[in-house]
This record gives C-alpha cells, structure tokens and sequence, in this order.
C-alpha cells in the first residue's frame, strides 16, 4: 500500500477513534493495576498478620479500579461512535483527544494506590476508623472523575456518539 | 544513591501496621499490673502473639529468668519477620543500621556498669535485647575497663582502644570510652546508599554530636577532639563547639535543634542526671521518625517506629512480670512502666 | 428498626461477699455488659479498683499446666483444610459435648485429677523425645561422614601411630587424585600406600599410609591438595564402628516412635478432656478477671451494666436474687450514649454484618440496615445482570444456608445476600435478554439479545448511552434519598436547623434548578413556560443560601462532590457490560470448538463451563465490592457517619461444651 494511502487510513475517524479507546484504556489500565499492586500488597501484610483486617482491608485495596472503569466507559461510548459510521476526522480527533483526557487523569489510580494502602495500615492500627479512611482513598479520584467529565462532555459536544 | 520506592516497601508496612494494631495498650498494662501473680500475667499472654515463647517456659515450675529470655527471643523473632518483609535492595543495610545500634547501646550499658561496680548479673539485667548476648555477658563478667578493653580487642569490635582507657583513667570521665563507640558507629553509617536510610542517621549523627558537645561544656572538657564530623550539622559543627554551655545552645538555635537542646538542657538542670540528657534527645529522634512515618508511611520510618515501640512493649511487660514475682504493688509498678 | 435497640444503663452497688455469685449468674445468662470503668471516674467517685480474687492465681497456673500439654498432643490433630467459602464463614465443625455448670471448687478439683493423671508421664516423655531428636541429629550426621569410608576397611586402631607406619584416611577430589599420586610417586618412590574407596560426587574417600619417619614429608604434601582429612572417634574395624552407630539410631528411632505411640495413646484417651478443662477453667478465669472493671470500697463493690432495655427487669431480679435483696440501683432508662446492638426484621439482619463493616451507628443515629438491603442487591444485580448467573447464586446460597448453618451463623447471613443478590441478578438479566451472556439467544432462539429482551440490550447500538443515564439518575436518586434519610434522622434528633440547612437544602436548590431546565428541555416543547426561569433561579438561589448558612463554604466542595457520586453510578453499566462482553467472548470460544471434528463435543462444554465459572466468580467479587463502595463513600457520605461500640454482652465463650 503506497505511504499516503497509509496516512489517510491512519489518520481517519475511526482509527483516531480507536486509538483514543486504545490510549484511554492502556493508560488508565496500567496505573489501576500499579495502584492495586501497592494497596494489594499491604493488604496481603496486614491480613497476614491478622485475619481480622481481611475485609476492610479488600474494600480499600478495590478503590484503586475507579480510573479503569471510566476509561473503559469512555472506549465504549467512542467504540459506539465508531459503530454508529459517521466518524469524521474531527469526530476521531476528539475522541483522541477525549481518550487522552480520561486516561492521563487516570494514572491517578497509582497515587490512588498509595493512599489506599496507607489507609489499610491506618486501619490495621485502629480498626475503628476503617469506614472514615475510605474519604482518604475518595480523594485522588476526583482528578480523574474531573477527566472523566471533561471526556464526555468532549464527545458529547462533538456529537460523537 | 538510592530513593525507597513506595510499592516495594507496601508490604513491610501492611505487616507492621498489623503488629502495631496488636501492641499491649495503656488500658491492659493497667490491667496486667493488678494482676495477682505471675501466672495471672502468663495466661494472659498465651493468648497473644507471645504464646509461642511462652509455651516453652511454663511447666509445673516457673522459673523469672527463662521468661525473661523468652521475651527476648519473641523480640528477636518479630525483628527479624520485619527485616524479612523488608525489599531485599535495603535488608543488609536496614539490619546493619539497627543492630549496631543495639550493639553501640548495649557496650555503653556494659561499660557503665562496669565503671559504676553493678556486677555481671545486674549489667545483663539491663542489656537491650539483641543478638550479641553471648558476646555482652562476657564483656559484663570483666572486673575492670581495663579488662574490658582487652577483651574487646580479641573480638571484630574493637572500637574502643588503649588511648581511649588512658584517657578514661586520667579523667575518671567515660566520655572517651563512649565517644569511640559512637565514632564507630557513626562510621559504619557512611556507605549507606538508601536515601531514607540516610536521613535516618543523619539525624542520629546530629544528635550524638549535640548530646556529646552539651556533655563536654557541663565536665569541661574540649570538645574538639570528640566531635564527629557528619550529620546534617557537618559544617556548622566547628562553630556550635565553641563557648560554653550558653554559646552552644545559641549556635544551636540557628538550626533547628534549638528548641530540643534548651528543653533537654532544661531537664538536666532539674535531675543533674546525663541520662534525662540522653532521655530527652531520645525522644527527639522518635518525633522526628513519628513525622517521616506520616508524611511518607510506605517508608523506613514507619517500620523503625515500630521496632522501638515494641521494645517498649517488651520492656514493661518484663517489668511486670519480674514485679509480680516480687509482689510490687500496682500503683508503682505503674511509675516503672514506660 | 431504623435505630439501633434502646438500652438501659444500671449502676449497681452490691455487698462484696454477693460479688462473684452475681457474676456468675451475670455470666451465665450473658443479658447485660460490664463497663470498665475508667480511672478518673473511680476517682471521682472515690472509690479503687477493684481486684480480680486471689483464686484467679490457682486457676492461671492450671491453665499454664494444662495449656502446655495440650500443645504437646496438638500435632496429632489432623489437618483441616478448610476451602476458601469455609474460611471466609469462619465454619466451625467441632462436635460440642454436653456439659453442665461447675462451681469453682469442681472446676478446680477436675483440672487437678485430669492433669494428675498424665502430666507427669507426658512431661518426661515429651523431655526424652526431645532428648533423642538432638542425638539422632548427631548421629545421623556421624554416619554420614564415617560411611564413606567403610569400603576401605581398615583398623581405626592402625590409623595415625602404630608400629613403622603412620596412616592417615580422608576426602580427595576426583580431580586431584592423579596428580596427588604423581606427587607421592616423586617423593615417596614405592614406600607408600594409596588406597582408593568409594566415590561421593566430587570427592573419593582414600586412605595413604607411609613409614612412620616420613610423616612431615606426607604433610607437607597433603596441604598442597584439597585433601579433608577425617577424625574418627572409636576403636576396631571401621565397619563395625559403623555398623554399631547405625544400631543404636535404630534402637533410638524405635524408643522415639514408642514413645509417640505412647503420646498418641494419650491424644486418643484424654485430649478431648484436656479440651474442655481448658475450656471451663478459662471461663472461671474470665469470671474473676471480670472484677478488675469495677470499683470498690471496703465492703461493696460498684459496677456499671448496659443492657438492652427490655432486660432491665430480668437484670434487676437477677441481682436482686444473688445478693438477698442487699443492693443499691441507679438505672438510667433513656441514655444519650449506649453500646449498640442492632434490631432489625429477621430478612434484613443478615444485612447486619455490612453495616459493621463499615461503622456502627452511634446510639441517636439512624441505623441504615432497611436502607441498604434492597439497594445493595439492586446494584449487585446490575452489576453483573445474567439470568441464569443469578439462579447460580441462589442455588449456590441456599445450599449454603443449608448445609452450613449448623456450623457457624454466617451461613445464614452469607446465605440470604446470596440468595437476594440472585434475585436481582435474574431480573435485569430478563430486563437485558441475557442468559449465560447470549447463548439463550443466539443459541437456543436464533436470535439476538436485543430481540428477547424485556427492555433493551445494552450492547446493542446506543443503548448504552440510554443505560447510562438511567444508572445516573438512579444514583442521583439514591444520593437524594439519602438527603431524605438525613433529614428524617435530624429532625427525629431535633436539630431542625440541620435538617433544612444541610438537607432539605439540597432539595430546594437541585429543585430550582430542575424547574429552570424544564424551561429549556425537552428542546422542542418545554414543559414549562418561559417566566419559569425566573421562578426557578429564585428557588436555586433560595436553596443555595439555606446550604451556605449551614456549611459555609463547604458547599461549594459539597457540590463538586454530588456530581462526582453521580457520575461516579456510571461504574454500574460498565461492570454490567463487562459480565456481558466476557460471557459473549467464552460463548463465541465455544462454539468455535463445537466445530472441530471429534473432539469438539466434549471440548465446548468444558470452555463453556470453565469460562462462565470464572465470569460469575470475578464479576461477583467486583459486584459485590463496588455495590458495597457505592453504599459506602458515595450513599453514605449524605447522611451517615456511625461510630458507635458493639454491644458485647458478657457471656461464656463455649465451643467445645454446652450446657
């Protein structure tokens, strides 16, 4: 296939379109998966020292999902997009763009991660504020429901889907 | 150099949060000192995680001392889990860190036993729990400081020298003695690559020297040769050494160590005793490892936090239980208690 | 049921002699709590605490003996292994013995018969067991060593000096052994003997033997190469040294498994009994440590009890019994604070346990257990939406609940939310056309599963997007509900003000909002007329201000938050549609082996189970860890803080006896 034909492929609705899912989901995957590395991690020290701290110790080490899970509903507006065949470059464009947005934010899952495992240690100390240490393990979500936000409104604007 | 990572050391912390969960608390040694007698303490501790030394020792008799080595061992047994838990990059030099510092602390205790005639049972009493045992109740069983050198010699920790014992006796002043311990000590620490680590015996450096320069001021005696270049203070070191007792606290003050060197100065002038000196520094060191473990708890300090708490936890409940042999009521049992 | 059970808190002040009678009784009925009261309210009433009696030193050095024999017979326990849903129910299948309440002195007198019996025996047994472990060790690892040299066969006694010559055995490598004789041939000429035994691994075991005169030289030689030289200890032919050693580690590991057997005899008579001794003192102890929660003076004893309201009376007469009608009470039948024990309909008490892995409520606060029973099964549902899914978990709860519940209590519990979760699963898998994903459809009704479902198929076309909003709305709905809640419970407090400013609040802004936007939607007939904006800006700003006046601005954040839960519903279609796509993916899996010749029949089925198994195990666990956070931070985070103290009443903990 001669190298222009390549470009005008690449660059078509509904491959940026694709690649934005790719990009969304791959970033926001990885970073959900490091962010319950870390907290799993604890988790598996602290329940291994004392069975007790199993439960609020899995809930808190689940907390770290939330960037994949809207990373994976942006894909699958923009694959709805794709299915629907009207993509045009710009539609593709912004479904990159919007992709991006939900899935950089998303490697907020790994700080996520952090504070999810500092909260199962917190709670493995004093197991009565094991419910209060969940509004610690909220907060570095809101960058990515804040990405999340900014990515549908991005499709919806550009009458994506 | 070297940056701890935070996922690697997820682990450690999980472990020792849980330890930390389990620690005796304010309201049990309440409990434990009205306990009736030593069995009362006993069964009480089968049920927690000292059941496994303990088992060994009870019998139809049962005899202080061996509890007291069981204690030490179920010490030895939780340090050693934690190093295990801890990433394998900064184990060696994480182990190292804290057990020359049981062994630095344990031959300042051996050699101020000595200097004060307490005797090689009561010397060991007080030893910290650590590795070395064998190698402490030896060196307690010296007659002298003379012998205790010689001893010292024949083994890999010949810290202390021949020119240090000279000095002890023209001075009848142990500083020489310890201070070649700690310039031991503080050497070791130099080829540590761990960042965390690091600051860690920064700050430990910065307190010897402070705590050996207030020394030297109150016995008058020139601090020069007994700082020990290092630390966060490194350069201001040669200033703060200078003057007397006010000079120092008010070179101090222009670091951050201002405040804890007047209080602790303070304390001394109302005991007269270097050991609430040392005390007082101590307990320094522990807020400034509280503050690390809470900025960044996937991280050393969370971890040498602990290790000290449950040294504590070890201590008191050896106090209560060699009380309870000796019928010590509850109320001054309490005072004991750290 | 939307509060937590109404307590009473009695203080008693009894006679002393009455003390550990009430206790026992207190003990045994398990209906009030003891408090431990707390040093500066000792203080302040002037009274000390109160100490355990001094029977309690005679029971602790029973239970130490008794707790040391039990460890020793404890490895003859057979292993349990509990799989991973018996864990996690914590089943507990230990036969219980009937037994009856003992007074103290029978309590004593039967842990110093059972330990008199056997204590002795099992003390001396366990010590030489231990005994022959460290000298089977040693002379294992002498045989090991001396072994290797039991081809060569020689005379311990010629070894070293004797006679002319000097004789020495050792190790040599292989590799060495050439050059070693080279050596000796060099120095020594033909006055040497070089005796090769057997082979081990790198190293053959030699023996060498020279004229006594030239010792030095042979030394002199061997330190060149890597030769281990051996020591021997004994006398005579280094086979018999060898076959004795191996004569006595038999002799020792038959002593050692008589002596098991011996042990293992006393596992099978007595361990049982060990049990519940140790059972029944720990409950003695227990009963007299309990004392050192209360105060005391010279002749009385003061203690505080919580009990749930209904018992007072019972509580009063228990007391008023053991102690001859000698006390003094001081009840309080409505406290502002209070250990909580959770009352709710039988269905919703296995729904219980949710609540108290988050936080009790405290006492004056709403109890959310009726609130989250019905939603926490919705969500689930939702989350993983499959039909036949959801006949397996109800299956799978009942045969929980059934076979069991004689084991723990948490079957039950485990059993119904399993059995609810099933239920809603099977709803919105009929909503959504979904059985074991599309197999039902493609499969059974040549069809799709847009077409059989009652409502629409989320993977179909756009529908996505219509589910989306719906899940949103649904959460908006649940978090306004949960406003409501707050309001209620505020109200219920009398904190009136709270309830307007902090919820009723919400509803006015969101509803001004709401009537402003109906001016605009929907786009080409709005509901409303024009005016109504104005209308509905003064309401929204109305709303506003109330919040303002109650949180500051606090309300500010509190309004980013409420967006965030509502988008934060959104998880409920994607995990929905994640059970959907992997069920779709193993079902297209399937049916590409059907096609393969011969084996295809046996294969499918096997992907197909395999695949659907592993589908309804993970996306349960993600359903039922993001149903539980939704309740958590997002519902809860409206009107629910908790932070109250279970209520434990002070009971016997029985579990090898009952009574």
């Amino acid at each position: 296939m001669a190298f222009e034909e390549v470009l005008i492929t690449f660059f078509s609705g509904n491959v940026l379109g694709a690649i934005g899912a790719a990009v969304a989901i791959a970033l926001a995957g990885l970073s959900s998966a490091k962010g319950l590395e870390i907290a799993g991690n604890t988790a598996a020290g602290a329940t291994g020292e004392k069975e007790e701290n199993f439960s609020s110790a899995l809930i808190l080490q689940a907390m770290p999902q939330t960037q994949v899970i809207y990373a994976f509903i942006i894909g699958i507006l923009i694959i709805l997009g794709i299915m629907a065949g009207n993509m045009t470059i710009e539609k593709g464009f912004l479904s990159l763009f919007a992709g991006l947005a939900v899935g950089i934010t998303g490697v907020s899952a790994v700080n996520q991660g952090k504070v999810a495992s500092a909260s199962i240690g917190a709670a493995a100390k004093n197991s009565s504020i094991k419910g209060k240490v969940l509004i610690f393990v909220v907060m570095p979500e809101i960058a990515a429901l804040f990405g999340f936000v900014v990515a549908i409104m991005v499709l919806i604007a550009g009458s994506v889907f | 150099m070297k940056k701890t990572k935070d996922s690697a050391y997820a682990y450690a912390y999980g472990v020792v949060s849980s330890m930390t969960g389990k620690l005796v608390d304010e309201k049990t040694y309440d409990e434990l000192a009205r306990f009736r007698s030593v069995e009362e303490v006993l069964a009480f501790m089968e049920g927690t995680d000292y059941e496994h030394e303990i088992k060994k020792v009870v019998g139809k008799t049962i005899r202080i001392k061996d509890v007291e080595n069981a204690l030490k061992s179920h010490f030895i047994r939780v340090y050693e889990e934690i190093v295990s838990s801890i990433p394998d990059t900064d184990r060696a030099e994480f182990n190292k860190v804290i057990l020359e510092g049981f062994r630095s602390e344990n031959l300042k205790v051996v050699i101020r036993g000595i200097h004060s005639g307490l005797g090689s049972e009561k010397i060991i009493e007080t030893l910290e729990t650590s590795m070395d045992s064998k190698l402490m109740a030896e060196l307690a069983e010296s007659k002298d400081l003379e012998e205790f050198t010689e001893k010292l010699e024949g083994t890999e920790y010949h810290y202390v020298t021949k020119e240090e014992l000279e000095k002890y006796k023209e001075t009848g002043d142990l500083l020489p003695l310890e201070n070649a311990i700690d310039k031991h000590l503080v050497n070791s620490w130099s080829k540590i690559s761990c960042i965390e680590i690091k600051e860690f015996t920064d700050i430990r450096t910065d307190m010897i020297n402070i705590m050996t320069i207030l020394r030297c001021k109150i016995s008058d005696i020139p601090a020069k040769d007994y700082v020990i270049y290092g630390g966060t203070l490194k350069e201001h070191l040669k200033e703060i050494e200078k003057g007397d007792v006010k000079d120092v606290l008010s070179s101090l003050d222009k670091t951050s160590y201002g405040g804890v060197a007047r209080e602790a100065m303070n304390e001394y002038e109302k005991t007269g005793s270097l050991v609430t000196l040392e005390g007082k520094m101590e307990s320094d060191v522990m807020k400034y490892l509280k503050e690390n473990a809470m900025l960044k708890p996937l991280g050393i300090s969370s971890i040498m936090l602990f290790i000290n708490a449950k040294r504590r936890e070890v201590k008191n409940l050896n106090t209560i239980i060699v009380c309870k042999h000796y019928d010590i009521p509850a109320e001054e049992i309490k005072e004991i208690l750290m | 049921m939307l509060r937590p059970a109404r307590m009473c808190k009695i203080d008693f002040l009894i006679p002393e002699e009455s003390k550990s009678k009430l206790m026992e009784t207190l003990h045994k009925e398990s209906v009030a709590q003891v408090e431990f009261l707390n040093d500066s309210y000792l203080d302040e009433k002037k009274l000390e605490r109160d100490q355990p009696p001094e029977r309690v030193t005679e029971i602790s050095k029973l239970l130490l003996r008794l707790r040391k024999i039990i460890d020793l017979l404890s490895r003859f326990e057979p292993k349990v292994d509990k799989n991973l849903i018996e864990d996690i129910l914590s089943v507990d299948r230990t036969e219980k013995t009937k037994s009856e309440h003992l007074t103290y002195e029978q309590a004593i007198k039967r842990a110093e018969k059972v330990l008199e019996k056997c204590e002795d025996r099992i003390d001396e047994i366990s010590k030489r067991l231990y005994e022959i472990e460290s000298k089977r060790t040693g002379l294992s690892d002498k045989i090991r060593s001396y072994e290797k040299f039991e081809e060569l066969n020689f005379n311990l006694d010629h070894l070293e000096e004797s006679g002319y010559v000097h004789t020495i055995i050792g190790m040599m490598p292989h590799t060495e052994l050439l050059e070693f004789q080279k050596k000796m041939k060099e120095k020594f000429g033909k006055e040497f003997v070089f005796v090769e035994g057997a082979s081990f691994s790198t190293k053959k075991s030699v023996s060498i033997c020279v004229m006594k005169n030239r010792r030095e030289d042979l030394d002199a030689i061997i330190r060149e190469f890597g030769f281990e030289r051996m020591r021997i200890e004994g006398t005579g032919n280094i086979k018999h040294i060898v076959a004795n050693l191996r004569g006595e580690l038999k002799d020792i590991g038959a002593e050692h498994k008589d002596l098991e057997t011996e042990l293992k005899g006393f596992y099978d008579k007595d361990y049982r009994e060990f049990l519940i001794t140790e059972e029944i003192l720990d409950i003695e102890k227990e009963r007299n440590e309990i004392f050192i929660s209360c105060g005391k003076t010279q002749k009385t004893v003061h203690m505080r009890l919580w009990a749930v309201k209904e018992d007072f009376e019972k509580v009063e007469n228990l007391v008023k019994k053991e102690t001859n009608n000698v006390y003094v009470m001081d009840e309080d039948l409505d406290p502002e604070d209070a250990p909580i024990k959770l009352k709710n309909p039988k269905i919703f008490q296995p729904f219980e346990g949710l609540i108290k892995l988050f936080a009790l409520p405290k006492y004056n606060e709403i109890d959310p257990t009726v609130l989250m029973a019905p939603t926490f099964c919705l969500f689930f549902g939702i989350m993983l939406t499959d039909a036949m899914y959801g006949l397996f978990l109800i299956i799978a709860g009942a045969v929980i609940w059934k076979t069991l519940s004689k084991y723990t209590d948490s079957a039950k519990s485990g059993g119904i939310i399993i059995i609810g979760c099933g239920i809603a699963a099977i709803f919105f898998g009929v909503l959504t056309g979904s059985y074991f994903g599309d197999m039902f459809a493609v499969d059974l009704f040549n069809s799709t599963p847009q077409e059989i479902a009652i409502f629409m198929d989320p993977m179909y076309g756009s529908n996505a997007m219509t589910f989306l909003l719906i899940f949103m709305a649904m959460g908006f709905v649940h978090l306004f509900a949960g406003y409501f809640f707050g309001a209620y419970d505020s109200i219920r407090r009398g904190d009136k003000k709270k309830a307007l400013t902090h919820y009723i609040a919400w509803y006015v802004f969101v509803g001004g909002l709401g009537i402003a936007a109906l001016t605009f939607f929907p786009a080409e007939a709005p509901l409303l007329p024009e005016f109504f904006v104005y209308i509905g800006a003064v309401v929204a700003l109305a709303g506003f201000g109330l919040l303002f006046w109650g949180t500051g601005f606090m309300t500010l954040i509190d309004l980013i938050g409420i967006v965030g839960s509502t988008l934060s519903y959104a998880r409920l279609l994607a995990m929905g549609l994640t059970t959907a796509g992997i069920a779709m993916s193993f079902n297209f899996l399937a049916r590409m082996s059907l096609a393969i010749p011969y084996v295809g029949i046996i294969l499918a089925p096997i992907v197909f189970i395999s695949g659907h198994l592993i589908n309804i195990l993970i996306n349960s666990l993600g359903a039922f860890v993001h149903s539980l956070r939704l309740h958590y931070v997002e519902n809860f985070g409206t009107f629910y803080e908790g932070g109250g103290v279970e209520f434990k009443p002070f009971r016997e903990k029985r579990r090898y006896t009952y009574v």
